[in-house]
């Protein structure tokens, strides 16, 4: 399929969460277990940065929100270990087409290094952290949570956020068939399509706040709220 | 010749589903205790796991994507895991049975005691997993496993009642004897046997081990629909012998060498002889097809190179969990258990994979992201629809019904 890195947006958990990667040879790397979200300081747009894989970025995000159990497990299996949170990680740099899967442009031997620690002006976190938040907003057709966030792959090195997909947070919202992106057979499609019939989509710039230890986003009140279709979205 | 190692992987993968070691028993004590009157069962299952094959096999020669990507894509990494415990439970299970089926197989040869031919057996599939080429496996043990057709060959010389035989598989009717939950139970219990998971797991990654492309979809339906229909078949003619021979005395069939006795009463040693070789042939097949899946699936959740397209080398820890699936196989099998009873048990995990698998390729299967514009058309989505709500019931009723007949006893 057509490169989605020559324009365009897309949808982190819809078409990049989970999804193989492939070196340059077609050999296989490991999956996109989570992505690196960076927030600058200077202003400039949140964006996803690097690609995370391993353990450490996988069972967080079967963990439950509030109170990491699973992940608390994880790392007293191997309390010694310092590096026991900080999962793999490649940059953006190395991904050359993002289709049904992710190609890179470089050979998979020692691609895998740990995950850098954040630069000064740079705040580091997870989209398995930001999916699934609670909205709080007065908005009136706003409810539930982050179903998914919306990219748009301007820079080589960074992916800004450019919107978030919300809605009440029930089953199927990987399943695309609330995107507009396909037709599926009807009894799934109508089902999903009831399930999802709150779903909106607002700008990234209508964020006001996220408490990242309670997992609440606020949003303006006076947020612009549209219809989740990609294909009815700008690009 | 080329052509028909061209569908090669198609009938494998159907001989895993259809009579592998626990299907060839069950399909005998069927024929033996219910005549055809679950016929209709079979090929509602062949028509289901035909339907789901083809756009598994569709999405693999698209996308280059096994079915296990698509489930952790679509379903997310937690229900994509209880899928991947659930599956590896029948897949790990049913690959135990089959290492014990070949050795059961050979003692009907040897006369050896099973559990002293249980390490040769696993040394066999280890070093066919690690070293043979993928197409000479499918091949091999593809076209050896055809001697089983010798079942369809013996039930026309034992020239029965058709009439009566078609009568049994039309009519929803069950022997005066038998009460309906076992009736139930054996229903369920052939069709998840005809629509078991790995099937898909094998088909879709062994398109992908085949490099199938868009130009091989027809090559991939051939597969499909004379690879599945033939398993079904096989799996007919078996339980017709049975009730054939074994059915008008009454006798209850337990063991592998009933099940071939049929072959003996219409064609003597030779047919014995020839029977054994498709024995051996599926249960070894289906060794090979579960013991793969088990790697496939667990490479696909976890991202890691799976596949004999590339070196054992390059894929190492695709090949170790082949080798530790292989020890677990001999270690268990080295206590004596009966390989045909932990068939059975597997049906508790068939109960969570089943829906957990075909939901995500039907979703999949009609996503242009993956398949362009070779998405599902009106008659695989009204099918794949109806089969889904099939599976789901199949599903639910599996493991009370187990529980209340007590395995169909």
């Amino acid at each position: 399929m057509d490169n989605r890195l020559d324009g365009g947006r897309f949808d982190a958990a819809l078409h990049l969460l989970d999804r193989q990667v492939g070196d340059c040879d077609g050999l296989l790397v490991c999956k996109v277990d989570d992505l690196e979200l960076s927030y600058y300081d200077d202003g400039s747009p949140a964006a996803v940065t690097r690609v995370l894989a391993g353990h450490a970025a996988l069972v967080p995000r079967m963990s439950s929100r509030t109170g990491h159990w699973l992940r608390k497990r994880w790392v007293s299996l191997g309390i010694q270990y310092a590096d026991r949170d900080v999962p793999l990680s490649f940059p953006l740099e190395a991904i050359e087409h993002l289709g049904s899967g992710i190609e890179l442009n470089v050979e998979r031997a020692g691609l895998l290094d740990r995950q850098p620690a954040a630069t000064s002006g740079v705040t580091l976190h997870r989209m398995g952290e930001l999916l699934g938040m609670q909205i709080e907003t007065e908005h009136p057709e706003l409810r539930g949570k982050v179903l998914d966030v919306r990219l748009e792959a301007t820079r080589k090195d960074r992916w800004p956020m450019r919107q978030l997909v919300i809605g009440p947070g029930r089953p199927g919202s990987l399943l695309g068939y609330d995107r507009g992106d396909f037709n599926g057979p009807w009894m799934v499609q109508s089902l999903v399509e009831r399930l999802h019939r709150h779903i909106r989509l607002i700008d990234c710039d209508a964020v006001e706040d996220i408490d990242w230890d309670a997992g609440v986003v606020r949003i303006a009140s006076d947020a612009v709220a549209e219809d989740a279709s990609l294909a009815k979205a700008p690009g | 010749m080329k052509k028909v190692f061209a569908l090669a992987l198609g009938i494998l993968t159907a001989i895993g589903g259809f009579v592998d070691i626990g299907d060839l028993v069950v399909n005998a004590q069927v024929g033996a205790r219910f005549g055809l009157s679950l016929g209709l069962v079979v090929v509602v299952g062949v028509l289901g796991i035909c339907v789901f094959a083809e756009m598994s096999g569709r999405v693999a020669a698209c996308s280059k994507r096994g079915t296990f990507d698509l489930v952790r894509e679509r379903l997310g990494p937690r229900m994509g895991l209880l899928n991947l415990l659930a599956s590896l439970i029948v897949t790990v299970l049913t690959f135990i049975a089959e290492v014990g089926g070949v050795a059961l197989s050979l003692t009907l040869v040897s006369s050896v005691n099973e559990v002293l031919v249980v390490p040769l057996v696993g040394l066999l599939v280890w070093l066919v997993l690690w070293r043979a080429k993928f197409s000479l496996m499918e091949n091999v043990l593809g076209l050896l496993g055809l001697c089983l057709v010798v079942f369809a060959v013996a039930l026309w010389k034992l020239s029965p009642a058709w009439g009566d035989l078609t009568h049994q598989m039309v009519a929803v009717a069950k022997p005066g004897d038998e009460t309906w939950l076992t009736y139930c139970y054996y229903v369920v219990a052939l069709f998840g046997a005809a629509m078991t998971p790995y099937e898909v797991f094998f088909f879709s990654s062994g398109g992908v081990e085949e490099k199938w492309g868009i130009k091989d979809l027809t090559t991939m339906r051939a597969n499909v629909f004379v690879g599945f229909p033939l398993g079904g078949l096989l799996s007919l003619a078996i339980a017709g012998c049975a009730s054939v021979v074994f059915g008008p005395a009454n006798i209850d069939v337990a063991s592998l060498s009933q099940v071939g006795m049929p072959i003996g009463v219409a064609f003597g040693k030779v047919g014995i002889a020839i029977v054994l070789v498709g024995f051996v042939a599926a249960t070894f097949g289906a060794a090979c097809e579960t013991g793969l899946s088990a790697g496939y699936s667990l490479g696909q959740y976890f991202g890691f190179q799976w596949g004999k397209y590339v070196g054992p080398g390059k894929a190492t820890r695709f090949h170790l969990v082949i080798v530790v699936c292989t020890l677990l196989a001999v270690a268990v099998l080295m206590t004596g258990v009966d390989p045909i009873m932990v068939t059975e048990i597997s049906v508790v995990g068939s109960a969570v994979a089943l829906p957990l698998t075909y939901f995500p390729i039907l979703v999949v299967a009609n996503d242009r992201d993956y398949m362009g514009e070779h998405t599902n058309g009106m008659l695989a989505n009204t099918l794949g629809s109806v089969y889904l709500v099939l599976v789901v019931v199949a599903s639910i009723v599996a493991i009370p019904l187990l529980i209340v007949t007590g395995m169909g006893s």
